[in-house]
């Protein structure tokens, strides 16, 4: 097995910036064994031999709170049985910050593994005009120091010396088991004594206030400034994702029915060609769909992230997330979940705390997408009049729509409310965050979480997409030979058609509830082929077919059922993969069918009773 | 005169003297510089008052009010 170099240090002193440089794009993404927390490794080539560096999880101590630092603390003592101990550890620091930095830096030197000490963001230090005796941080510390600009590769030929120097040593870690939760208040208290102390005898001119950070701090929390660049900031994600992300997605489907067509002529066999084109082309299609919308949202997440925006956000945000139980962190993974899930989902990887985090990715589905607005659309305009209220201020259909949004906002407080204060109950941990510098995000380091982001999401997630999408396939289109009217899928709808009857659904519906677990919008051509086919070429648009096929309630019904109900492989997929068991993706599932069930048959029910039909 | 960090106003400073917390959220403040005579300043509340902004060692640290409530300062102006 190759050596293992660990890469560890303070969250935001620019650990990841330093793993780009030395790997490149030579990075691999998987879960450490039985957690849900990310591994990084790359490969960095030195002298002929490999060796592997990995991007531990930020962490301000050895004692471990979170996961994440659980994972970091037991890779640098090397008591993870799937990793061998690291032959060093690359400590990075942030030395505009350097007596927090150092007290992190001096336990990780006790571990007794050879260590190299980076001073990263030296141009920012030299531009506050701090100056630090590198030699005799040295000698006090014990171990070697460099200074790097991590962001311009400065120090960076430094490190792969080190590395290079112990890539054939074999030392073992002093420490033998975890650290305990917390240290001794003494302890704390002794080591960042002698952080002090290694700072007086090292530095030579301590930093001055930057005003550049004083500035745009200033701008940034300003009541007019800075809620207009909030408010600017909310709108700019929410609508990329929204529709910037649109003429991307709808080049991918045009190629995508091109590339169909195009089989089409070379196939004879009608199954086959249904195969690949229903099935499997669209199947990947609908995979690679989502792939625009990551991009851009990773695109966002990241620079919102490494400019230090990200946190101020969250903190913002936090009193109004903490009354419905969640935190300042929560948020922008629930507003992006409104263009669709699958991103929001992924962006709650940046909550730390793992109750809040699932908390988080089980209300996200109830957000409303925009694979809803098409059901939507279609039904509101078959049934819901153009007519003005409210002083004709707006129209009854958009008043529809805004109602749709609202019902599925409502819900979700209120379970998050629920799951909170109870399976999800934390024990009250403290809110605390760093808000780091402002900084000027690095190309690089954004490129490569985008990258990341969209690999996996198309490795992990899309095989179980695609897996179910021609499962569906399957349904649609067997045992006679693509009619769906005696397919497996019909079957299935007049199977479940006594249950959904209280709803106000009849077997059709529920080959379109069915087939609509592919995709929500897929009801919309699913409906359209069942319609008219039993319509007969009737030369009626699909608006005017379902206005003759369903009624009014029914319709109500339907889309409060779209509004509640998980009908969505691709989130239950993303969940899986993201919270690494099946067990949540089952939860969400259930728990959002049942209440889309129980609220749809109050719905209908109690329009009967109301006299509506 | 002793007082608490969500009583200073916007833009003050004190020393830290002590704390009334859990001992173990007291420990990651410690961890991350709020030790027993270290300068803090209270940089901003969030608009809604809660949570607050907090520099401390050359660093700023966001805490929710109950948390602050349990970290006792001497008054520096
Ligand atoms: N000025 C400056 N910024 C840097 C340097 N290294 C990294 N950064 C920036 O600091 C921020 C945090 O870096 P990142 O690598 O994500 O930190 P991590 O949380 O430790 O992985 C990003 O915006 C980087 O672009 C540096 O040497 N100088």
């Amino acid at each position: 097995m190759d050596k293992v170099f660990a890469i560890a240090g303070n969250p935001n002193s620019g650990k990841t910036t330093i793993f780009n440089q030395l790997t490149g794009l030579r990075q691999k993404v998987a879960n450490y064994p039985g957690v849900t927390v990310e591994k990084v490794a790359g490969v960095v080539q030195v002298n002929g031999s490999h060796l592997t560096v990995i991007d531990l999880p930020g962490t301000y101590s050895i004692h471990p709170r979170s996961p994440e630092e659980k994972i970091a603390c037991e890779v640098l003592c090397g008591l993870r049985p799937d990793i061998p101990a690291p032959s060093g550890i690359v400590c990075v620091v942030d030395s505009t910050n350097l007596e927090r930095n150092l007290y992190l830096a001096l336990q990780i030197r006790e571990i007794g593994l050879p260590m190299l000490l980076v001073l990263n963001m030296a141009d920012e230090m030299k531009g506050r005009g701090g100056r630090i005796d590198q030699q005799r941080l040295s000698e006090q510390l014990g171990v070697p120091v460099v200074s790097a600009v991590g962001k311009k590769g400065e120090g960076v030929e430094e490190i792969r010396r080190f590395l290079a120097t112990y890539a054939h040593t074999n030392r073992l870690p002093l420490c033998l088991k975890v650290p305990a939760n917390a240290p001794a208040p003494e302890e704390v208290r002794s080591r960042y004594r002698r952080a002090g102390e290694i700072l007086a005898a090292s530095q030579i001119q301590a930093l001055s206030d930057s005003p550049l950070q004083e500035f745009v701090d200033r701008a940034v929390t300003h009541p007019v400034l800075g809620s207009a660049l909030f408010l600017a900031v909310v709108i700019v994600v929410f609508q990329s994702v929204f529709t910037w992300a649109k003429p991307l997605m709808d080049l991918l489907q045009v190629s995508f029915l091109r590339l169909g067509e195009g089989v089409k002529i070379y196939i004879q066999n009608p199954l086959l060609r249904s195969l690949l084109t229903d099935g499997l082309i669209a199947g990947v299609g609908s995979v690679l769909a989502f792939v625009p919308q990551i991009f851009i949202l990773f695109l966002f997440i990241s620079l919102l992230e490494d400019s230090g925006y990200m946190a101020r956000a969250a903190f913002l945000m936090d009193r109004v997330m903490k009354k419905i139980g969640l935190q300042g962190k929560s948020f922008l993974p629930l507003l992006s979940s409104y263009a669709c899930a699958i991103p929001g989902i992924m962006a709650c990887r940046t909550i730390e705390n793992k109750n809040d985090r699932l908390a988080t990715m089980m209300i996200a589905p109830l957000m409303t997408c925009s694979a809803r607005l098409p059901v939507y659309t279609l039904l509101i305009a078959a049934f819901v009049p153009q007519i003005q209220v409210l002083g004709s201020l707006v129209s009854l259909p958009t008043m529809v729509l805004l109602g749709l949004y609202a019902l599925g906002l409502g819900i979700a407080v209120v379970v998050a409310s629920v799951l909170k204060s109870s399976v999800l109950k934390s024990k009250p941990t403290p809110f605390i965050l760093e808000l780091p510098p402002y900084r000027i995000p690095n190309a690089r380091t954004v490129f490569n979480t985008i990258w990341n982001r969209s690999r996996l999401f198309v490795r992990r997630a899309g095989t179980i997409i695609l897996g179910i999408s021609l499962l569906l396939w399957v349904l649609a289109s067997f045992p006679h030979r693509g009619d769906i009217h005696t397919s497996f899928a019909a079957a299935a709808g007049r199977l479940i058609e006594p249950a959904i009857r209280p709803l106000g659904f009849d077997w059709r519906i529920g080959i379109g509830l069915i087939t609509s677990f592919a995709a929500r919008e897929v009801i919309v051509s699913s409906l359209s082929t069942i319609y008219k086919v039993q319509a007969g070429d009737s030369g009626l648009t699909l608006v005017e077919t379902v206005r003759q096929q369903m009624t009014p309630l029914t319709a109500v019904s339907l889309m409060v059922f779209f509004a509640l109900a998980c009908q969505c492989a691709s989130t239950l997929a993303v969940v899986k993969r993201e919270t690494n068991s099946w067990r949540w993706p089952a939860f969400l599932f259930s728990y959002m069918s049942v209440l889309a069930y129980l609220c749809s048959l109050l719905t209908y029910q109690g329009g009967r009773l109301l006299g509506f039909v | 005169m002793t007082t608490t960090l969500d009583k200073l106003t916007e833009g003050q400073k004190g020393v830290i003297v002590g704390f009334d917390l859990p001992l173990e959220t007291q420990i990651r403040l410690m961890e991350l510089g709020f030790l027993e005579g270290h300068e803090v300043k209270l940089v901003r509340f969030a608009p809604l008052k809660d949570p607050l902004e907090v520099a401390v060692l050359n660093s700023r640290i966001s805490i929710r009010r109950a948390e602050a409530s349990g970290i006792r300062l001497r008054h520096l102006g």
